[in-house]
């Protein structure tokens, strides 16, 4: 028993991939490319930063943990925004690579870093809402 | 077997556990997920659960975690070692006493999906937004393939073990 795969096992590994699929296909519907989003930064658990994306807007900055060690380093081009250089070791963050659609992430676990980006509804023309940091 | 022969082995694997956890951190992957890892140290749980059975395996993967925290990483990599490695040991020792008809790569499969569903549900709870459950389909699809991979390397480590030694040739 239970020597090689048998055809139990691929009807398990078929619906596990069915599911998986349909998930996926799930998620990518919520994504949508709205004409003005922002990316909302999340550090600990709390706001640090708000930005708008939207055509010619660039920005760097460097968001740090709160005991100093840690930093990502975000940059905004192009409607998108991304981690360009981080502390952690395993560079997850930067290997997200750009995000632009609400519903998208990037998350960095040794920083408890997170970005996440929401269509913007309100009318103001400030470029940036900063936060207590 | 004598109480001390189980320990000596349970305590080999408990290391063998952590060396394959450590190595596995060095080796260079291709990036395609947050988190996708190969996931070796459940070769361990694994042959654990099948050679001694599943109160053995808790004891082991509580002390792999532990002992890797105080190694190589930090307390919060911690909470999520342990929580994915608890859930994963429970859903694989299910799998092994209630589905019969799968074989152990189906079982490691299910490990590979517990382990990586609770590990978002940690970070979740952590970052506390459902967002992250973005990355659980691409997660789960890769460890299909790292599941497998698993499963076929325990039945080739459990099969020599029963082979070299007479005390493995019951089953459990």
């Amino acid at each position: 028993m239970r020597k090689k795969i048998n055809k139990y096992d691929i009807a398990l590994i078929t619906f596990i991939v069915i599911i998986n699929c349909f998930l996926l296909y799930y998620f990518s519907l919520n994504l949508t490319k709205p004409k003005e989003s922002i990316a909302q930064i999340y550090s600990e658990n709390e706001l640090v930063g708000e930005y708008k994306l939207k055509t010619g807007y660039e920005n760097e900055f460097e968001v740090k943990t709160k005991n100093g060690k840690g930093y990502n380093f975000i940059k905004i081009k192009n409607n998108e925004i991304w981690v360009e250089d981080a502390s952690c070791p395993d560079l997850n963050c930067v290997h997200q690579g750009e995000i632009n659609s609400t519903g998208q992430v990037v998350v960095c676990l040794p920083n408890k870093m997170i970005i996440k980006i929401k269509e913007n509804n309100s009318d103001d023309n400030d470029d940036i809402d900063f936060y207590a940091q | 077997m004598t109480k001390i022969q189980r320990y000596l082995f349970l305590s080999l694997l408990t290391a063998g556990a952590m060396v394959l956890s450590i190595i596995e951190g060095m080796i260079p992957l291709p990036y395609i997920a947050p988190g996708a890892k190969l996931g070796l140290s459940n070769i361990v749980t694994m042959t654990v659960l099948v050679l001694f059975g599943f109160k053995n395996t808790l004891t082991i993967v509580i002390l792999r975690c532990i002992l890797l925290m105080m190694v190589a990483t930090n307390p919060i990599s911690f909470i999520y070692s342990i929580v994915s490695g608890i859930m994963s040991a429970v859903v694989m020792g299910f799998g092994i006493k209630y589905f019969k008809k799968l074989s152990l790569i189906g079982v490691s499969v299910l490990g590979a999906m517990a382990h990586n569903a609770s590990q978002v549900t940690v970070a979740a709870i952590m970052f506390e937004t459902l967002g992250i459950y973005y990355y659980l389909p691409v997660l789960s699809l890769v460890s299909i393939f790292t599941g497998c991979f698993v499963g076929y390397t325990s039945i080739y480590v459990t099969d020599n073990l029963k082979k070299n030694f007479v005390y493995f040739r019951t089953e459990v």
